[in-house]
């Protein structure tokens, strides 16, 4: 994963974050937040968290990882009902935790 | 009275237009069908309806959306139809909660009645009422239900209507915003979450899955999705190389006897000489080739473009073609356009409005107005290659290295990589043969309405050319052949792209060629100038600089690879 060393901790000395990218098939999630890539222009990647917003992709909603239409290729997610597919660099970079059960 | 139909993308905006006019509307089942504002009226009433592209937010990201947020603030129509899909209300929510903002009387349309009955959802209506403040209407463009309450709805909103003082202040119709205007985004989602949760519930679903759903989770799966596509591809291919040369024989056997009559009809009526003599060869000619070479390609190719749009598997393809057309430096959505633009250029590029950035535009519209051919031109190419016993490959090869030469040239204009993608995905769903025949038959005739007469003069004319001898400059004639290796005439033929791409292979055919110069002119044929409309389309949307930039890209890839061809071909 982008942005972690060898020990699993990421540069600010956290535990490894999991991310759409990273999450298991098939078990609820909750966005917590959406981490900006290294070498992405302020405009772009603002334009792509408006995206991801528009379609639900954004903290405190749940997602549910469906598929992955490629070991590189687009991940896709359920969300507000309805299916999305995220490429992998943006699917590495939304950070999730594990839903409650219920 | 004007009303606005605005919601969400794929929430069914267009069938209910064609349901509340009458009018036949094209709908298909990908976010981004429609991409321009069309008008209609209800008959009997004096209420005058526009269809808006779909948009998620008021924001208004890409240029489509950014049509309907125009309409509206600058339109000011006296009531919107948030049109919503039922089946998704959740997700429909904070758009209906932004739009209230707007000032103007809202009417909530819940679509897709129909499919939600069938996956047994029920929305109390009155509940949705209270919580929104707007009167709510349950419709469904398929069967019809509720067209007549959704219409009285309007009327009664327009009456108590406060739509006079038009759009309040946090929006202006320049530039798109950033907010959502005096609501927070989290705000908006905890209270859609809010409502969802007090309207919708679900009962009595039939709990079996139907056939497209089954296939809707089988495609989650990379290697079936892959497989599919695979598949599609080689049935498609397999099933033309064997139609298409069938079909061919067939018309031209049929429209035989018509032609014999047709040319001794013409040789009575015209004075005697070899004009007569040209002209009625010509002029059935002109009509028989396109019938039995272009028509076959163009009911194969339109049918299947309607039912890639239909069943939602067009989405599909964007997804799992990420992967290729990062190759293109685009984002997978840019496949959507990139394949409608293998039936027609114009549609295809008007089609580029969906994708996300302007940079992301700008190269798709390139690739599609300089490397995609359409059906037509496709088809007479093949024409014209087996006439001349030519290479098939070296063209499809030499466009699909220019298309890549394109994305990898954008790339180096400053600005940083691609947009990724982030796409919704369409539930799949099976397509109705009624919309699938009524699509293909109104771009059939879309076609042929003005193809067929322009093919009629223009294959006249050329032959008439011809048989007086063109008009060739020493030098012009000493360029083509030295350089291109073509004849001079066949350099004509390809600045004919001009006008319309698929003329081209039409006037090559009516030369004397070596199967050297068939690939070389074919070639440069299918990299050959925008035609006219798709020119109009590309100023229309990204100004004249961008036409020049077109038409300068398309010299240089023709010109180039024709020479490269001369150079490296086998004489």
């Amino acid at each position: 994963m982008r942005g972690t060393n060898v020990r699993g901790t990421n540069v600010r000395g956290k535990r490894a974050e999991t991310t759409i990218a990273s999450m298991p098939q098939g078990r609820r999630y909750i966005v917590e937040s959406l981490r900006r890539p290294a070498g992405a222009g302020p405009a772009s990647w603002d334009t792509t968290v408006s995206r991801l917003e528009e379609l639900g992709v954004m903290p405190g909603e749940t997602v549910e990882k469906v598929g992955t239409l490629s070991p590189a290729g687009p991940v896709v997610v359920r969300v507000l009902g309805s299916k999305v597919a995220l490429s992998k660099d943006v699917a590495d970079l939304v950070i999730v935790r594990p839903a409650p059960k219920c | 009275m004007l009303v606005a139909l605005v919601g969400q993308p794929n929430s069914g905006k267009s069938a209910l237009l064609g349901c509340l006019t009458g009018a036949k509307v094209f709908t298909s089942n990908y976010p981004g069908t429609t991409v321009e504002v069309t008008e209609g009226r209800v008959p009997g009433t004096g209420i005058t309806v526009l269809d808006t592209p779909g948009i998620y937010s008021m924001r208004a990201l890409s240029k489509e959306q950014q049509v309907t947020r125009k309409v509206i603030l600058e339109r000011r129509p006296r009531v919107i139809v948030n049109v919503v899909d039922g089946t998704s209300l959740r997700k429909q929510l904070p758009l209906t909660l932004s739009l209230k903002s707007l000032g103007i009387p809202i009417v909530l349309a819940v679509n897709q009645a129909d499919r939600m009955k069938e996956l047994g959802i029920h929305i109390d209506l009155d509940v949705l009422r209270k919580e929104t403040g707007a009167e709510a209407v349950l419709t469904s463009a398929i069967t019809g239900e509720g067209a007549e309450t959704l219409l009285q709805a309007i009327e009664k909103a327009a009456a108590s209507g406060a739509g006079e003082d038009g759009p309040s202040a946090p929006f202006s119709s320049h530039e798109p915003c950033r907010s959502f205007g005096p609501y927070d985004l989290r705000d908006l989602h905890e209270a859609a979450s809010a409502i969802a949760d007090r309207t919708v519930r679900l009962r009595g679903a039939s709990g079996r899955r139907s056939p497209a759903e089954y296939l809707d989770r089988l495609l989650d799966r990379p290697a079936a999705s892959w497989l599919v596509l695979g598949g599609l591809l080689w049935a498609v291919w397999r099933f033309s190389s064997w139609a298409l040369p069938f079909a061919e024989t067939s018309v031209r056997m049929i429209l035989n006897p018509l032609r014999v009559h047709a040319e001794s009809l013409l040789r009575a009526v015209l004075p005697r000489g070899p004009l007569a003599e040209t002209l009625s060869e010509a002029v059935p000619e002109g009509f028989i080739l396109p019938m039995a070479t272009v028509l076959p390609a163009m009911i194969l190719a339109y049918s299947l473009m309607a039912v890639l749009e239909d069943s939602g598997f067009l989405g599909r393809m964007a997804a799992l073609s990420d992967v290729f057309t990062a190759a293109l430096n685009l984002p997978g959505q840019s496949m959507i356009p990139l394949t409608l633009g293998f039936g027609c250029r114009v549609p295809a590029l008007m089609a580029a409005r969906i994708l996300p950035g302007e940079r992301s535009r700008r190269t798709a519209s390139l690739i599609i107005a300089t490397c995609v051919p359409c059906t037509a031109t496709i088809s007479l190419s093949l024409a014209a290659l087996a006439k001349f016993r030519a290479s098939f490959a070296v063209p499809g090869v030499l466009t699909a290295v220019s298309a890549l030469t394109i994305g990898w040239a954008a790339r180096l204009i400053p600005g940083g990589q691609k947009e990724p993608l982030v796409l919704e995905l369409p539930p799949l769903r099976i397509p109705s043969l009624r919309n699938i025949a009524m699509k293909t038959q109104a771009r059939l005739r879309g076609f042929f309405s003005h193809a067929l007469p322009l093919l009629v003069v223009v294959n006249s004319a050329v032959r008439v050319f011809m048989s007086q001898g063109l008009p060739a400059g020493a030098n012009v004639s000493r360029f083509s052949r030295v350089y291109l290796g073509i004849p001079p005439e066949a350099l004509w033929s390809v600045l004919l792209t001009m006008f319309q791409r698929y003329l081209a292979p039409l006037f090559l055919m009516q030369q004397n060629l070596t199967p050297r110069e068939a690939v070389i002119a074919v070639s440069m044929v299918a990299l050959g100038f925008p035609c006219l409309p798709s020119a109009v389309v590309l100023w229309r949307e990204n100004g004249a600089r961008f036409v020049l930039l077109t038409f300068l890209t398309s010299l240089i890839l023709f010109i180039g690879w024709g020479m490269v061809l001369n150079l490296i071909l086998p004489s």
